[in-house]
């Protein structure tokens, strides 16, 4: 914990022995920015607090605009809804006041409702507000440093992807959408590292890009997880199931490195495919078990709580779609079941092993 | 010293720290290791060994045999369920696993309940095969006291007493099934305060706690909004009091055994309630609204304001 000032002079030194004399650091800033962080410090529960306060603000707001007459001007709408985003991350940048992030968050959302609304009214096509959309939230990813903020823009443009691909009918290419974000999961969570020194200014933009990149692949896997909400065809769906699977694979060598498994190193990778192969017809199923590798090998707890959530909603819905009779379903759950009861007694002494020490 | 992700993250950002160095401490100090893979792997195996059989056996009984004798299916689901029980006893298992395979053993006692009623035509409320269910898996619960298995019980005693209100008790007013509710689980609640504070074992874990907390906390707003909405008032102002009461000692746990969870569910609920009072004010028409929207902003801003400087009090006590 760098809570104090000695704290932070031997975490320092420490550093420096490892990093020979190159290594410099800004120690007077460190200091400044560390004691904000400590008062500053804002826990998840503190971040759902701001969400759902900023949820309900948000809906009474956009009330009142309707309320007002403002619904029938669709510019005023526009220019409103542009000024409640931009001037709301100004705001918050300026002003850094954590007392002000619900009312910001509140009028950010109330903005980009409004702007689409506008849009509506003024015969623009969908394309055309999907566009809009998508530069918005680039321009906020370029201006802001909040967290919520960013956050939001970054769901809002995978939204905005996702439904141009379906409203063009273009509905295979949510194969290309899973491919991409999830390889780009994979990457940058790995590679946090990099990320961070590579980008030194941006290091603040790292954490809600996670958790965006997390929320935005399972958007799309949940798409394609149950059966009547996407018209994808099913001779495609193999696609993102190899994607899917083919990480967890490059994720399970990886931990075999770690765990320094010499032996059967082959076979547990074998084992593990076919094990996923059985899921090939829900990607959903494998790129929730992915968030959950991923984000334990990590140590991002929310990122678990959420594949776990996921993987336990798309497997239920993976039975609930199959189109067979109750029997044979609950045949193919038993044999899983006995499955892992098997793999338990035969993973057991390994995975044991170390316990006694 | 054990330097956490945001601490490294800030001293990446003003320093050149090399990313090999950084690479190496994130490895060190937050990733999970050898260790940690292990545990999660014997413990994901079994929970998914586990889930599995026990759904398997839920879908094979619900499945309509029409071949098969009743006295086969009643002896098949007993042979399962007593198998669940015994088999763990006599295997030389870590207690962590021995309460997973109970608590699938505990839902299995649902699925002869249901198989039961099924064969012998039981009454049409499903009242009687919840409050059955939840009775006989009591005495699990209590012994095993695992976290899952407890959570399992409380939804069952609210899902019953739900039925029994929607199936029988149809002259109970609906406030009266929140208060009820509300009852119920804010006692489960202080039960369990009281019983952490006589043994430290028994001690909640966090995420069960929260899970009650904002269980408890939906009940009453969702029963005061309703309350405040709907035409029927019956039962309101005992509902009115025993959140008053319950409040008060929730706010008085918070700042006796220093929980901030407490602060933030009490608040927020408060917010929320607030806010309904607000918009049912009849008086500037759409203006009412703004002032909503900036109550709701304005009071969540003091609260998190509050939130952190308590949490960093307590947190340096």
């Amino acid at each position: 914990m760098l809570n104090s000032e000695a704290n932070i002079k031997t975490v320092l030194s420490a550093i420096q022995s490892a990093e020979g004399e190159g290594f410099v650091c800004k120690e007077e800033e460190l200091m400044g920015e560390a004691i904000k962080i400590i008062r500053r410090k804002s826990s998840l529960m503190i971040k759902i607090l701001t969400v759902i306060g900023a949820l309900m603000a948000s809906s009474f707001l956009s009330n009142f605009i309707f309320l007002t007459g403002l619904q029938k001007n669709g510019i005023g709408l526009l220019v409103v809804g542009v000024l409640m985003i931009f001037g709301t991350l100004l705001l918050i940048k300026y002003s850094g006041e954590l007392f002000l992030e619900t009312l910001c968050v509140a009028y950010f959302i109330t903005g980009y409702l409004l702007f689409g609304y506008g849009c509506n009214l003024l015969k623009q096509s969908e394309n055309q507000l999907i566009v809009y959309y998508i530069s918005i939230s680039f321009c906020v990813f370029l201006l802001s440093k909040n967290y919520l903020m960013i956050l939001i823009s970054m769901l809002v443009f995978s939204a905005s992807l996702l439904s141009f691909i379906h409203l063009n009918k273009y509905d295979q290419l949510i194969h290309a959408y899973i491919l991409i974000y999830a390889l780009g999961m994979v990457l940058f969570l790995l590679n946090e590292a990099l990320f961070i020194t590579k980008f030194r200014q941006l290091t603040t933009l790292y954490n809600p890009i996670r958790i965006g990149m997390i929320l935005s692949l399972l958007m799309g896997l949940s798409l394609i997880g149950s059966k009547n909400l996407f018209p994808i065809n099913i001779q495609m769906i193999w696609i993102s199931s190899v994607v899917c699977i083919g990480l967890i694979l490059y994720l399970t060598n990886h931990i075999l490195i770690k765990m320094n498994v010499q032996k059967s190193n082959r076979l547990i990778l074998a084992f593990t495919g076919l094990i996923l192969l059985t899921t090939v017809l829900s990607p959903a199923i494998s790129g929730a078990i992915l968030i959950i590798m991923l984000c334990f090998s990590i140590n991002f707890r929310p990122g678990i709580g959420l594949g776990i959530v996921a993987t336990i909603y798309f497997i239920a819905q993976f039975y609930y779609d199959m189109n067979v009779s109750l029997f044979v379903k609950s045949m193919l759950l038993l044999s899983t079941g006995v499955l892992f009861i098997l793999l338990y007694f035969f993973t057991k002494k390994y995975l044991l092993a170390d316990e006694k020490i | 010293m054990k330097l956490s992700r945001n601490d490294i993250h800030l001293i990446s950002r003003l320093s050149n720290w090399s990313s090999e160095g950084v690479a190496r401490t994130l490895e060190e100090q937050v990733y999970h290791d050898a260790l940690a893979w292990k545990k999660f792997l014997r413990i994901a195996i079994i929970c998914l060994a586990v889930g599995f059989t026990t759904a398997g056996l839920i879908f094979f009984f619900a499945y309509n045999w029409a071949g098969m004798h009743r006295f086969l299916k009643l002896a098949l689901a007993e042979a399962v369920l007593m198998a669940t029980i015994i088999v763990p006893l006599f295997l030389r298992l870590k207690g962590l696993f021995k309460k997973i395979i109970l608590t699938g053993g505990a839902v299995l006692v649902g699925v002869l309940f249901g198989l039961f009623g099924q064969i012998y035509q039981t009454g049409a409320t499903a009242f009687d095969f919840f409050l059955g269910w939840t009775l006989f898996i009591s005495i699990w619960v209590f012994i095993s006291n695992f976290s899952l298995t407890w959570m399992l019980w409380l939804g069952l005693v609210n899902m019953s007493l739900i039925l029994y209100a929607n199936q029988l008790a149809f002259h109970w007013p609906t406030l009266f099934v929140f208060l009820l509710l509300f009852l119920v689980d804010t006692g489960f609640l202080i039960v369990a305060q009281f019983l952490s504070i006589k043994n430290q074992k028994l001690q909640m874990p966090a995420f069960m706690l929260n899970t009650i907390l904002l269980l408890t906390a939906s009940i009453s707003t969702i029963g005061i909004f309703i309350g405040i909405y709907d035409k029927v008032k019956d039962d309101f102002v005992p509902l009115i009091m025993a959140v008053i009461v319950m409040y008060s000692l929730g706010l008085q746990q918070a700042f006796s055994r220093k929980k901030v969870i407490y602060l933030a569910v009490i608040a927020m609920s408060l917010i929320v309630i607030l806010a309904t009072l607000i918009s049912k004010i009849k008086l500037f028409d759409e203006w009412m609204y703004l002032c909503n929207s900036l109550f709701v902003v304005i009071s969540v801003g003091f609260l998190i304001k509050y939130l952190m400087n308590t949490q960093k009090k307590w947190n340096v006590e």
